[in-house]
Formats: structure tokens, C-alpha cells, sequence
């Protein structure tokens, strides 16, 4: 790698659509080299966010700082074509008047002929598609068409890489080995990848940093792990999976729930209580309650239970733990339940 | 900090801060509006007009607005009825009716006005008296359907069948299906076309003149040349070109802010709505008066005038026929990459002026423009830019008019054509580093292209039929199918006047069913 | 596409190329003779599109030597393309029918005198004073009836035609037409404008149908009995009786014509002229392309073809043409023409004659 990848920061960029804030107020770095998933609903900015940071649209308010140079600024901004910055859309956006190995060639303008065309298709081949070089993209499936996209935004070694819900459009069965391939292609070139999902599973999985958008704004951006085990609002903890909300109160750092009690370094006074669905333990101790549902969801049961006039939602293994319609014994493991002042 | 050095001001529509689509846009504009604006202005500082300028005005106007307005409306509502039920419905002779009601774009309006001018008049065979307003309507109803028949067949095939079948899968019968999904998809087509025949309407001169219909282009004529008062005729054509912006708008807002294009990306043939036997009947009969009325019996009447000279007169129109072809493509080529830039800048949101620009050139009169096109001319030669027209300057001029008067009808079918090249496409090519050169000419251009083809054949076949710039501006001994036969025409010598606008017609007839089968092979392709 | 995309440029230049070449006026300037002075050739603007000077032209040539080359355009079109020309203008020799259109050139300055011992032989009628213009052939505007249907001595004057004997019996095309301007333009002349608004007021009101059409159309309403009389120029009815077309022979044969105002000022006469223009380059030739015109020679041939009137003696007319027999012309002055022109469509406008 002769160019070091970006560190692609944003500072309180802000970009309004028709009087509405679609990003607002974000401040966010992403590491270089490293992997951020922009994680969120529809609507929550994340693909705006990416926008802004290729440069195709501007900045309203704030600014984009790529590898330590101003990019965009309120009246000023660096094109898009200068930014070496590879996208790849939802839709892949491939040229439908160009073969595969066209569409890749197309960002090695600064190659000779000859080059150009040995280049395209030896990215093709890293993509695993050498052989499918010469189709058009309507002639190609929907991962195929996945891969020529990634192909084309890597080709010219961009110093970072927007994937904007790459993935989405795919076949399930799909679609983890695709985003292997994918991310194992972006990381051979070592270029800091940020990347678009609503999937919190794959943020998960795949990102060394997830930033939680909601609604423009910023909820909370930090490793995986410290995410997971930390999160700084209800809004966060509810971005990486099922969670169980409750209004309660703190009283002298402890906040009680039906199945036991939350403690917490929260001053005293009204909280709002979250437990995920996965820290409901069914174990012999703990608050007996009815089971209203238990279904299937792969690799875990949904237990619904009642309590307090309120269901919750809870995980147990396959062939353990209450049955539907039965008594259960139900108590909150501290490590996925948190107490958030109101 | 590479990336600060290339920082530049950036407007709140992003990339449109770049300079060159608002430049190649004012260009394209000026190119177009030029001729038509020069004569405006030009004829400033003329005299007031004199008396009976009040008459002249008034029944100007009233010809022109109930001519665009009627026939214009008759001739969309045919060429839209038989786009319809040749494109979605089965009955007998479709498939040759597919191309048969396309023919009339071939033969000019004025040809089609001598043709029924002495059909129906005194001792011909429909002796009815075809004249005036009605008669000039008549021509312009059987001679431009075909412009709203093409656009909204082109609407109604390229449309979305999962549009289609959603509608009926909700339960929608496919005569409600055609009302409420099919029909208002077609809208755009259909205003598109309309625009084009009112627009050709309000710039024809020689069939009203020829049925003695007061228009504003006659008045133009009449106040310019017969009356000497350039000041009436100014007020006059700026009227036209009043009417035609107002048209163009009209013609956007109909598109309104609905969505057309889009949605999934699966085309499938349309299956056919089978018509009851009489229905079909009556399907038949009504294309076959349209074909009839605007192609087959003006060119039976042409070919019978002809045999009068045992068609001597064709052998003597090889070198016309071959400048012709050698002018109306070209001129189509230079013309067709005036109406790209217009139609590239059309898409942001900057380069609007040149559509407007565009639409200025297509409804002035052939010969406003070509005298604005000399009075321009003037100005340079003044400026010791160019010296006399002969050849070259000429020649240049002369695609100079064509541009200026044909943008229109080419800028159209691409900016269709360009809304399949998505948001994302554009942007992808941003940050695969292509300019915005780059990116019109490797990703918006080719894509649009097919689209363009339909535009270039349009343009060729007008240039083809074009007269009164080609007579003004060519140079010395150069004759064209047109021009041969206008000789003829304007001399009241019908009979030698037909072999020439036969061969016109002849020539424009292979575009024109190129254009035809491209659409029906668009649709054969179109299977999943 | 990039192949085909460099194919079509390719083709695109070629063929520009190819357009350019194909125009006789390119290859001589290539040869210089836009700037260089005289060349074996005279270039014409002409608003006459007839075969008949196809065939002057090249008797020219074959006794002279000399190429002709023409661009050919309505009158005021030629006369827009001389002004933005200017002195760049490659024409040596203008040619139009209509004195109004040769008087208009004169009034901007875009034709010179002419003078040659020959040219001095046109009457001088027919010329301009100052010799910028000669007229070299004369069309009569003439009364035509329907045979049989109209007595003609009814119809002896062009005033006739405005009494009210005449009531939805008229066929005549829009005032816009040269020939019609022509005629109100020697009437105000002779008349004055009251006069004249009051005939033209008197024809529009006896309109057997509105304006429309060709003179050609106005014979053959007349022939249909859609009216009874019309006023044409005396060619097309000779053209009728001598055509190729069955059905225009037939049409022939249910008309006469009348020359009009015998017994006053005489028949209303236009003409055709040519004049030397302003920056004429091939002089000499030009001059000898103007006398040719105006010999006897050369309009035997354009009358013969066109069967226009000569102004020269010593031409034979074919017996159509001669079947009219000698009759008085209207004698006027035909350098006013430019002026009246604009106040006969004036007047037109207010008389309701569309």
C-alpha cells in the first residue's frame, strides 16, 4: 500500500432536506483502516452521512475531514471525482451499457489502455467472477452484480470505502459469505471502510466501530463490545437486538423490575429500565410468571411472558426452559439490564 | 491537505457549481434562440404600425390560438386513441398499421396542402372546398398525428408492466387498468407529442398560407413584407414565442411532480386486449382513415400528377435527392449533438434555460429564422468576423438554422431517454473519479443513446422537408428535394411540383419506418 | 460504443466535408474567386424559379462562355441576404419578378447603374431612370370568366368588379400576393388612396368565397362555377390551355379571358427585371448576362417556356399568347412601386380583403 487509508471524520455536519435536518449535528470518526457500520432504521441519516462524506452532496452546516484535510465545508467543498473515495450503492448502480470487466476498468482512467483492461479483470478474478468478465449486468445474478459493484469501487484503490446497505438486496442464504468476501477484499487493500446497514447482527459482527444514527442525530458511536455492554441511552441498547422497557424509579442505586432488581450508579429519581431479551434467565429461582407464547427463531426460542400487566420478551435454548403456556421461573442477568435516568 | 487545495465554491444543488453545463447550456441556448431574437430585437426600432394593424392582429390570433388549440387537440386525441389501440389492443391489420400511420411524418405539411388543396377543389374529386382555417386544420389534424402517435407509443411500450399487472391483481378490469394506471403513465408521451404538433402548427407557413388561413406566421409575413411595418411583425412573433414558453410549461406541468419512470426494473410484454369483432372493426377502419387521409391519398394524388410527365421528371432529381440526404444527415448529427447538451444540462437543475432556448427555435417560422440568421450575420460580418455567404459560411449557417429550429424535437427523446441513467449511476462515476465530461460522455450519453436514435431520425426527416432557410441561405446552384419542388410548387405547377415531393416523401419514408420498428422491436425485447 | 461513437465522428466529418464539396461556390472560392475580381462566371440571385431561365442561362453560356450560377429565393428573402451580405454579397446580377421588388433594392442601395450602348434600347417604361434596373418581361393582370355565363362586356374595367352587379361573384387570392399589391399600387397611384380603399372595399364585399389559393385555384373556381369572374395573371389560363394535365385543358376550355381598362388607363402590367448589384465583382459579365436578357433572343425562349409578354420586339408568341392580341398597357411608374406596395396592404387590410 503506497497511500495510507483516511481517517474519515465528520464535526457537527448538519444537512437539511426541504426545512429537515436529514443529518443533524454529527460528529463521528471514522478510524483508518479499521471498519464503522452506520447502524440505523430507515431514515435515520445513515446513508445521507455517507453522502455528505463522498462528497455528493454538500454540507449545510460543519465539516468533513478526510486523512486531516478539510473535504467539505459549508460554500466550499472538494468534488467527489478528486476524493478517492469508492461507493458502493444499494442498487450497485452498475453502467448497463458496459460488461462487467468495463464497469471496473471504468475508474482506471489513469491506466493505459492495456493496463486498464489486465487490472479490471484481475479484480474481477480476486471477486471470484473471471469468468463472467465479458456479461452485461442484466445478464448477471444479484450477487454477481454485488461483486462487479465492489470490483469497481476497489479497482482504483480508494483510500476509504462507503458501502451503502451492500448486502440488503440479497439472498439471505447469501449473504454472510458475500460480506466475508466483501470485507476480506476491502481489507486487502487496506482502505477504512464505512458501511451502511440496519442489520444489527451484521454491525456486530463485522464493524470495530458501530455508530447508532437515529433520526439524524448520533446516538452513541463505539466499539462493538463496549456498545453492547454500555450503551449510553435505551435508544442505543434498542439498536443491537430485543430489548424489555420498563419506567421505574431508582432508589438508593437500585431500580426494581418484576423479576428482581437493576442496580445501578444512577442518581435517584424516575429511570427507565432496559433488559434485554437475552438477560431474561428461565432458571429454577426467580419470579414465577405465565408463558403467553414460546416460538421458534432459530438459534434461540422467543419466550413471551407476562408480568405486572406488561409481556416480556425473553430468549431460552431450544428444548430447555419453560413450555408454551406453562409456569416459569424468570430472573434478569445484571450484564444485559441497565438503568437510564429519565 | 491535497484535497482543501481543490475546494471550490459549491452551491446548495452540489455538483452543479461545476461551470460547464451552465456554459454548455447558455451556448446551446444561444444557438438556438439567436436567429429568433435577433429578429425581435432587430425590429425595435421600427415604426409604428398603420391602419388596419388592429384587424390583422386580431384575426391573427384568433387563427393561430384556435388552430393550435383545435386541431392540435383533434390530432392528439387521434394519434393518442390509435397509439393506444395499435400498442394494447389486437384487432385485424394492426401489425401493418403499426407503420402505415406513421407515413405522414414523411410528406411535409405544405405538399399535403397542395395535394388536398386541389383534391377538394373545384373539379376535383371531393370537390367540398377545403380553405381557411379549416382547411389549414384539416392538414395539420391528418399531417401531425403522428407526432403524439409516436410519443405515446413510445410511453405506452416502455411502461411498467408490474405497474400493470399490480393494477390488476387489485382487481382492476383492463379498461379501468387502462383509465387509472395505463393512461395517466402515458400522460407524459402524449403531452410531449402535442407539444411538438401545436408547436409545428403555430410555426407552419405554407399551408396557411396556401389555404388563405389568417395565423400569426401569415401576419408575420404579411406585416414584415407586404405592409412594411417590421414593428407589427415583431409583435407578432414575439406572440409566438410568448405562446410557445407557455406551451413548454404547460407541457412540464403536466408531467407534474408524479413519478413515471421507475419501479421495478422487470419489463414484460403487455398482453393485448382483444377486441370484440366490431370493436376491431372499428379499430380498423379508424386507423385506416388515418392513413389514408394523411399519407396514402395525397400520395396516390402525387403519383397520379406525376404520371402525367411519365415520371420523367424523377430521373432528372438524382443530385437533389443525394444533397438532401447528405444535408438533412448531417445537419441531424450537428443538430442531435446540439439537443445532447441541451438535454445533459436539462438535468441540472442550472441548464434549464436551454430547453426554453430550444423550444423558442422549434415554433418560430422556418423563415423568421432564417432571417434572424442573416440578421445575425450582419452583425458579425460588421464585426469583420466573416465576409460574404458562399460556401462554406454558407453551408454553416445553414445547419446553424437547422439546429436552431430541429434542438427541440432531438432534445426531447434524450432527456427521456437520460432518466435511465439513475442518481446513483451519476454519482458512482463521481467517485470512480469521471468528470462531468466524462461522465455525459461515457455513462449519460451512451445510455441515453437509443433514445437519441429516435430523436436523430425525427430531426432528419424535418431538415429533409425543411424550405425556407434552405432557400435563403444555400449557395450558389444548390438545389434540394425541397427547394426543387417549392420552384415548382410556388409557380403553380403542380405536375412538375409532385415527382420532387414524391422523392421527399420516398426519402423520409426509411427514417420513419426505422422509427416505427424500433419501437416494436423494443417491445419484442422486452420478454423476461 | 467508443468504436462506433469514433466511427460516427469520423462519418460526421466526412460527410461535412463531402457537403461542402458538392457546392460549385466552395471549389471556386477554394480557387480564390470570392476576393479575386473577375472570373469566367456571373452569380446571380434571382427570385424567378422557372425552368425557362435554366434555359437562358445556359444559351448564355454556350454564347459566351461565361458560367451562371444562381441562388434562388423569394424576393425579400434575396433582398435580406443582400443587406447582411453587404459588400461581401458574391451576386453580380440580381434578377425578381415584381417592380416593387426591384424598387425596394433600389431604395437600399444594393443595385448600381448599368450602362451599355444595348441596354439603352429597353423603353424606357420599362427601366429604372437611373439604369439600375431593366425589365425584360411583362405579366398582365387580366380578367378571367366563366364562358358563356358572363357577358364581357360587362366586365371591361377592374371597376366593374367592384359594382354590386358582381354580389358573391368574385374569386381573387389574398391581398398578400405580389401581384395584387402591384396593381392596388399603380391604382393609389393613379387614384389616390380613398379611391382605391373604396374599390377594394367593392371587390372584398362581392367575394364569392374568402381569398385562398393559387391563381392557378382562382381559375379553377371559376371553371367549378364557384364564381363567375376572377382576377389572374394572363399566363395561367395560357398554361391551362397548354397542359400536359387532361383535366387543366378541360378546365381551359370554360374560360376567357378579358384584358381589362381598354377603353381607360389600360391594363395593369408588371414586370421582370434584372439590375447590376451594388458590389458586383465579375462586372463585365454581368453586364452581358443583363443584355442578354433583354434581347429578343432570350425572351423568345423565357416567353415561349413561361409564357410571359416580352418587352423586346422581334419575338414570335406562341398563338396562345398571340390569340390575346395587342392591347393597351397601363402606363405607370413603376419606381413608386416600393412605397405603394406597404399602403396597398394597408388599405387591403382595412378594405377586409383577407
Amino acid at each position: 500500500m503506497s497511500e495510507a487509508p483516511y481517517e474519515v471524520r465528520v464535526e457537527n455536519v448538519r444537512r437539511v432536506f426541504a426545512g429537515r435536518a436529514a443529518v443533524d449535528d454529527v460528529t463521528l470518526t471514522a478510524p483508518a483502516g479499521k471498519v464503522t457500520a452506520l447502524l440505523g432504521a430507515s431514515g435515520s441519516g445513515k446513508s445521507t452521512l455517507l453522502r455528505l462524506i463522498a462528497g455528493l452532496e454538500p454540507v449545510d452546516g460543519g465539516r468533513v475531514i478526510l486523512g486531516g484535510g478539510v473535504a467539505s465545508a459549508p460554500q466550499a467543498m472538494a468534488p467527489a471525482e478528486s476524493r478517492r473515495i469508492g461507493f458502493v450503492f444499494q442498487d450497485f448502480a452498475l453502467f448497463p451499457h458496459m460488461t462487467a470487466a468495463q464497469n471496473v476498468a471504468f475508474g482506471l482512467s489513469a491506466l493505459e489502455r492495456r493496463a486498464r483492461e489486465t487490472e479490471a479483470r484481475a479484480w474481477l478474478d480476486r471477486v471470484g467472477l473471471a469468468r463472467r468478465a465479458d456479461a452485461y449486468p442484466h445478464e448477471l445474478s444479484g450477487g454477481e452484480q454485488q461483486r462487479v459493484a465492489l470490483a469497481r469501487a476497489l479497482a482504483p484503490k480508494p483510500r476509504a470505502v462507503l458501502l451503502d446497505e451492500p448486502f440488503s438486496g440479497l439472498d439471505p442464504g447469501l449473504r454472510a459469505d458475500l460480506r466475508d468476501r466483501t470485507l476480506e477484499a476491502v481489507a486487502s487493500i487496506g482502505a477504512t471502510t464505512l458501511f451502511v446497514t440496519h442489520d444489527a447482527d451484521e454491525a456486530l459482527y463485522v464493524a470495530d466501530q458501530i455508530a447508532i444514527l437515529r433520526d439524524g442525530r448520533l446516538v452513541q458511536a463505539d466499539a462493538p463490545r463496549d456498545l453492547y455492554e454500555r450503551p449510553a441511552s435505551p435508544e442505543a441498547a434498542a439498536a443491537l437486538g430485543a430489548i424489555n422497557r420498563l419506567e421505574g424509579e431508582v432508589r438508593n442505586g437500585v431500580l426494581s423490575t418484576p423479576f428482581g432488581s437493576i442496580s445501578t450508579a444512577a442518581q435517584d429519581g424516575p429511570a427507565t429500565a432496559v433488559v434485554r431479551a437475552e438477560a431474561l434467565a428461565f432458571a429454577a429461582s426467580g419470579a414465577p410468571v405465565r408463558v403467553i407464547a414460546r416460538r421458534p427463531q432459530g438459534a434461540f426460542d422467543l419466550v413471551l411472558v407476562e408480568a405486572a400487566g406488561a409481556v416480556w420478551r425473553g430468549h431460552a435454548a431450544p428444548g430447555d426452559g419453560p413450555p408454551d403456556g406453562g409456569e416459569a421461573q424468570v430472573s434478569i442477568r445484571p450484564a444485559g439490564a441497565f438503568a437510564f435516568p429519565r | 491537505m491535497e484535497v482543501v487545495a481543490n475546494a471550490q465554491r459549491a452551491r446548495s444543488f452540489g455538483e452543479l457549481a461545476s461551470g460547464w453545463p451552465l456554459l454548455a447550456a447558455l451556448l446551446a441556448a444561444l444557438v438556438c434562440a439567436a436567429p429568433a431574437l435577433a429578429v425581435l430585437f432587430g425590429a425595435l426600432d421600427a415604426d409604428a404600425a398603420g391602419d388596419g394593424a388592429g384587424n390583422l392582429l386580431r384575426d391573427s390570433v384568433i387563427g393561430t390560438v384556435t388552430l393550435t388549440l383545435v386541431a392540435g387537440a383533434i390530432a392528439t386525441v387521434l394519434g393518442a386513441a390509435a397509439a393506444w389501440l395499435v400498442t394494447l389492443c389486437a384487432f385485424p391489420g394492426r401489425a401493418l398499421f403499426e407503420w402505415l400511420l406513421v407515413l405522414p411524418l414523411a410528406a411535409p405539411v405544405y405538399v399535403l396542402a397542395y395535394a388536398y388543396g386541389a383534391i377538394t377543389g373545384p373539379g376535383g374529386p371531393v370537390p367540398i372546398g377545403l380553405s381557411g382555417l379549416a382547411g389549414a386544420g384539416f392538414v395539420y389534424v391528418v399531417g401531425l398525428y403522428p407526432y403524439i402517435y409516436l410519443s405515446t407509443r413510445a410511453a405506452f411500450v416502455s411502461q411498467n408492466v408490474c405497474a400493470l399487472e399490480a393494477a390488476r391483481a387489485l382487481g382492476a378490469g383492463p379498461w379501468r387498468t387502462f383509465a387509472t394506471v395505463a393512461a395517466p403513465l402515458a400522460w407524459p408521451g402524449v403531452a410531449a407529442g402535442g407539444a411538438l404538433a401545436a408547436m409545428e402548427i403555430a410555426a407552419d407557413y405554407g399551408a396557411a398560407a396556401y389555404f388563405g388561413a389568417s395565423t400569426i406566421t401569415t401576419g408575420v409575413f404579411r406585416a414584415w413584407f407586404s405592409r412594411g411595418e417590421p414593428q407589427l411583425a415583431m409583435q407578432l412573433a414575439s406572440l409566438l414565442l410568448i405562446g410557445a414558453l407557455v406551451f413548454l410549461w404547460l407541457e412540464r406541468a403536466a408531467r407534474g411532480r408524479r413519478g413515471f419512470a421507475g419501479g421495478s426494473a422487470r419489463w414484460r410484454a403487455l398482453k393485448p386486449i382483444r377486441l370484440s369483432p366490431l370493436a376491431g372493426l372499428g379499430a380498423t377502419a379508424f386507423c385506416a382513415t388515418l392513413a389514408l387521409l394523411g399519407a396514402l391519398i395525397p400520395i396516390a394524388w402525387l403519383l397520379r400528377l406525376a404520371s402525367y410527365r411519365a415520371f420523367a421528371d424523377f430521373a432528372t432529381l438524382g443530385e437533389p435527392l443525394v444533397r438532401s440526404l447528405v444535408i438533412a444527415g448531417v445537419g441531424a448529427a450537428l443538430t442531435l449533438a446540439v439537443s445532447a447538451v441541451i438535454a445533459l444540462a436539462a438535468r441540472r437543475l442550472a441548464g434549464r434555460i436551454g430547453l426554453f432556448a430550444a423550444a423558442i427555435g422549434y415554433a418560430a417560422p422556418g423563415a423568421v429564422t432564417a432571417l434572424g440568421a442573416l440578421t445575425v450575420f450582419a452583425l458579425l460580418r460588421e464585426a469583420g468576423v466573416v465576409g460574404g455567404i458562399s460556401g462554406a459560411a454558407a453551408i454553416t449557417m445553414l445547419f446553424w438554422v437547422y439546429a436552431s429550429r430541429f434542438a427541440a424535437a432531438g432534445a426531447q427523446p434524450i432527456e427521456a431517454g437520460l432518466t435511465r441513467v439513475t442518481r446513483n449511476m451519476a454519482d458512482v462515476g463521481r467517485t470512480l473519479g469521471a468528470g462531468a465530461l466524462r461522465r455525459a460522455w461515457r455513462i449519460e450519453l451512451p445510455i441515453a443513446a437509443p433514445a437519441a436514435v429516435a430523436g436523430a431520425l425525427i430531426v432528419f426527416v424535418e431538415i429533409l422537408k425543411e424550405l425556407p432557410a434552405t432557400l435563403v441561405l444555400r449557395p450558389f446552384d444548390f438545389e434540394t428535394l425541397a427547394t426543387r419542388a417549392h420552384a415548382y410548387a410556388s409557380d403553380e405547377r403542380l405536375v412538375q411540383a409532385a415527382a420532387p415531393s414524391l422523392m421527399i416523401t420516398l426519402a423520409g419514408l426509411i427514417p420513419v419506418i426505422l422509427l416505427s420498428r424500433r419501437l416494436t422491436r423494443s417491445r419484442a425485447g422486452e420478454r423476461e | 460504443m467508443t468504436l462506433r461513437s469514433r466511427l460516427f465522428t469520423a462519418f460526421a466529418a466526412a460527410a461535412a466535408l463531402a457537403v461542402v464539396a458538392c457546392s460549385p461556390a466552395e471549389k471556386a472560392k477554394d480557387a480564390g474567386a470570392d476576393t479575386s475580381a473577375e472570373t469566367n462566371a456571373v452569380n446571380v440571385y434571382s427570385s424567378r424559379h422557372y425552368d425557362s431561365d435554366t434555359a437562358v442561362f445556359a444559351a448564355f453560356t454556350a454564347k459566351t462562355g461565361i458560367d451562371v450560377r444562381v441562388v434562388q429565393a423569394e424576393g425579400n428573402q434575396l433582398l435580406e441576404r443582400l443587406k447582411a451580405e453587404g459588400e461581401y454579397a458574391n451576386a453580380d446580377v440580381v434578377i425578381t419578378v415584381d417592380a416593387g421588388n426591384l424598387d425596394r433594392l433600389v431604395e437600399a442601395n444594393l443595385l448600381q447603374p448599368a450602362t451599355s450602348a444595348a441596354l439603352d434600347g429597353v423603353p424606357a417604361q420599362f427601366r429604372d431612370p437611373q439604369n439600375r434596373w431593366f425589365g425584360f418581361l411583362k405579366r398582365a393582370r387580366v380578367i378571367i370568366y366563366a364562358r358563356g355565363v358572363v357577358d364581357p362586356a360587362q366586365i371591361a374595367s377592374m371597376d366593374a368588379l367592384a359594382t354590386p352587379a358582381f354580389k358573391g361573384k368574385v374569386c381573387a387570392r389574398t391581398s398578400t400576393n405580389l401581384y395584387n399589391l402591384s396593381m392596388m399600387a399603380a391604382r393609389i397611384e393613379r387614384d389616390g388612396p380613398e379611391k382605391s380603399l373604396a374599390w377594394a372595399r367593392g371587390i372584398a364585399g362581392n367575394f364569392a368565397r374568402q381569398p385562398q389559393g393559387s391563381d392557378s385555384d382562382q381559375l379553377r373556381a371559376v371553371a367549378a362555377g364557384q364564381c363567375q369572374v376572377a382576377i389572374a395573371n394572363h399566363y395561367y389560363l395560357i398554361r391551362f390551355r397548354r397542359s400536359a394535365d387532361p383535366s387543366d385543358r378541360a378546365i381551359a376550355e370554360k374560360l376567357d379571358v378579358v384584358l381589362p381598362d381598354q377603353a381607360g388607363a389600360g391594363t395593369h402590367v408588371n414586370i421582370s427585371g434584372a439590375g447590376l448589384a451594388a458590389h458586383a465583382r465579375n462586372r463585365a459579365n454581368a453586364i452581358k448576362l443583363i443584355e442578354f436578357l433583354t434581347t429578343a433572343e432570350a425572351q423568345q425562349i423565357m416567353s415561349d417556356k413561361n409564357n410571359e409578354l416580352p418587352v423586346a420586339s422581334g419575338v414570335t408568341l406562341s398563338p396562345e399568347l398571340a390569340a390575346l392580341g395587342a392591347f393597351k398597357e397601363e402606363v405607370v411608374d413603376y419606381g413608386t412601386f416600393g412605397e405603394r406596395q406597404p399602403e396597398a396592404q394597408r388599405l387591403f387590410d382595412e378594405a377586409g380583403w383577407k
